[in-house]
């Protein structure tokens, strides 16, 4: 035995006696440990086999499951709640351990330019107004208002980008050759020369086609491939600012001055325009302005300017406010598939404030601590099953409301389950009743609280004179009876 | 005692073993050959059902000695009855575990 083996052997025991002792209940861990400890010494003095020594420790885990059966902690209210903090913290983590996962739960804030605008028909980050025309774009870039100082335009095409053999369908936005500058995306002139003079396409690639498909390698600049059928060549990563445009593309093709005017001949081809402001631009910097419109189009007579800084606050909150659909999905669709009810005559007697407030308290805890769950649950579910393709979101959407029907459920029934006074499962059946020939006897299962408070009636079938689960209190002489030792 | 629990072969081995001489959690594993993941748990039922109990040794023997306290334990009378009727139902268990001194 190496002299560094003991002190490895003795930490990785020490560390299996700590974990098993987190199933006791805290009054029994200190003498439990204690007692393991000083065994764990004899048997580490013994010089017996690492295994030996390791198969000792495991030993404790039985022993400490053995302790909890026991002192009947796993029913309680208490250990209910730990339980759940512990799953909720234990996924949590791992979630914010897996980079694509983190990227949904804590996505960047945008920190590109500030001085950056889309140009939409709409005040509205959403729907197609933010689209306009190219034949629009190219009217308003020559009568340019005073307040924005450049424009670049790009239309989204899809097409099948070939990769070492295989084909890979995306979405590309054919972009005005300032597009890259206006976002601050470094490209080599030299290169782009070079795939002018070869009438090949630049392509400057997203950053998270980027990482998807070519790893993240830096190698990627220069690098030929087609797209759509045309020769083409990656001039640039763009940082990551998707969510920034007004539609997220996989990669930009650069086109020349007559390609666009080209696009523009036809009159049905809508894309995108972003504008950079002026620094002495009486727009807000934050806020959706209106700028009314200098052309001689048959246009509106007013565009809005929306700072690229809104479609990236949209965008970050896009996961909430699908995780906050999906639970309201669950709660229309729960009373039509589940038929529990809190108020099914669980009590007959009237309790006192302190107890309802607690049983609230109680069942309002499990939700909280199961949001978190609801929330990165689907997430990993989905990023373990389709990865980031498209369909992630469906299934993410699907696991969510599945799941909180289920939670929902289990939050309900647990709840019935429980001892109204010390808040314990009732596991304990004082009464198997058996079905009543005459349908006038009680059949159903009797429970009793291992606290001697009371009984739980639960029918096997609702009767019209006992249709639902019945709380009977037993008064405090019975307790006598529930002591330990008895 | 009400009724008198039914002793399996294991939790006789064990009861057998404390009142053998082996007081202690690792003494009872090396005279039983059992692992500790079957004995510690068979104690505390067996305490639980006071058929033995426990007490901790004196910190002040275990500092003297250099090693931490250990907890021992001692069969109790009822632990005696039921380990008699044991020794009754299953015979070898005294050729399996002979007595301390005679180990």
């Amino acid at each position: 035995m190496t002299p560094h083996r003991p002190a490895l052997l003795k930490f990785a025991c020490g560390l299996l006696l700590r974990v098993a002792g987190l199933l006791l209940p805290e009054r029994d861990r200190r003498e439990w440990r204690a007692e393991w400890r000083a065994e764990l010494h004899y048997v580490l003095g013994r010089c017996v086999s690492h295994w030996a020594c390791l198969a000792f420790a495991v030993g404790a885990i039985p022993d400490a499951f053995c302790i909890r059966r026991h002192a009947r902690v796993s029913r309680t209210a208490t250990r209910c709640l730990e339980g759940l903090a512990g799953c909720a913290a234990l996924i949590v983590a791992v979630a914010l351990l897996l980079p694509a996962v983190r990227q949904q739960i804590l996505p960047p804030r945008w920190q590109g330019p500030a001085d950056l605008v889309a140009i939409s028909f709409t005040p509205s980050v959403l729907g197609s107004g933010t689209q306009v025309s190219a034949g629009q774009y190219l009217a308003w870039s020559t009568h340019l208002h005073p307040s924005l100082s450049r424009t670049a335009f790009y239309m989204p095409v899809s097409g099948t980008a070939e990769l070492n053999g295989r084909g890979e369908t995306w979405s590309v936005g054919r972009a005005t050759e300032n597009l890259p500058a206006l976002l601050h995306i470094t490209v080599r002139e030299s290169l782009l020369l070079q795939c002018r003079r070869a009438a090949v396409t630049p392509l400057v690639l997203s950053r998270s086609v980027w990482l998807r498909d070519f790893g993240g390698k830096t190698n990627v600049i220069g690098r030929p491939m087609r797209f759509a059928g045309r020769p083409a060549t990656i001039v640039a990563v763009a940082p990551a600012m998707d969510s920034a445009l007004p539609m997220q593309m996989d990669a930009w093709s650069l086109e020349t001055g007559e390609a666009i005017a080209a696009i523009a001949a036809h009159r049905f081809t809508y894309g995108y325009m972003l504008a950079q402001r002026t620094p002495v631009s009486s727009i807000a910097d934050r806020g959706i302005a209106r700028i009314d419109l200098i052309s001689d189009d048959d246009t509106p007579a007013y565009l809005y300017v929306i700072p690229l800084s809104r479609f990236a606050d949209y965008r970050r909150k896009l996961p909430e406010l699908d995780f906050l659909l999906s639970l309201f999905m669950s709660c229309l669709m729960l009373p039509a598939l589940l038929s529990i009810s809190l108020r099914t005559g669980l009590v007959t007697e009237r309790l006192s404030l302190r107890m309802r407030t607690r049983g609230w308290f109680f069942l309002f805890a499990k939700i909280a601590l199961l949001v978190p769950l609801l929330y990165c649950g689907p997430l990993l579910i989905a990023y373990v099953l389709a990865g980031g393709s498209a369909s992630a979101q469906t299934i993410q959407t699907f696991v969510t409301i599945a799941a909180a029907l289920l939670s929902a459920w289990w939050c309900l029934e647990d709840q019935r389950q429980r001892c109204p006074h010390c808040l314990c499962k009732l596991t304990s059946p004082a009464r198997v009743g058996e079905r009543s020939r005459s349908f006038l006897g009680f059949s159903g299962m009797e429970f009793v609280c291992a606290q001697g408070h009371g009984l739980l009636h639960v029918p096997d079938y609702p009767t019209s004179w006992f249709a639902s689960q019945r709380w009977l209190s037993l008064d405090s002489s019975w307790r006598v009876l529930f002591q330990p030792g008895h | 005692m009400a009724a008198e629990p039914k002793l399996s072969h294991t939790a006789a081995l064990i009861l057998h073993a404390v009142d053998s001489g082996f007081v202690y959690g690792f003494s009872i594993m090396e005279a039983t050959g059992l692992p500790s993941g079957t004995v510690y748990p068979a104690m505390r039922r067996l305490e639980r059902d006071n058929l033995i109990a426990s007490r901790w040794e004196k910190q002040a023997i275990a500092d003297a000695q250099g090693r931490p306290p250990r907890k021992y334990y001692k069969v109790t009378s009822d632990g005696k009855t039921i380990l008699a009727a044991a020794r009754k139902r299953y015979p070898l268990l005294e050729r399996f575990i002979p007595a301390m001194e005679n180990a």
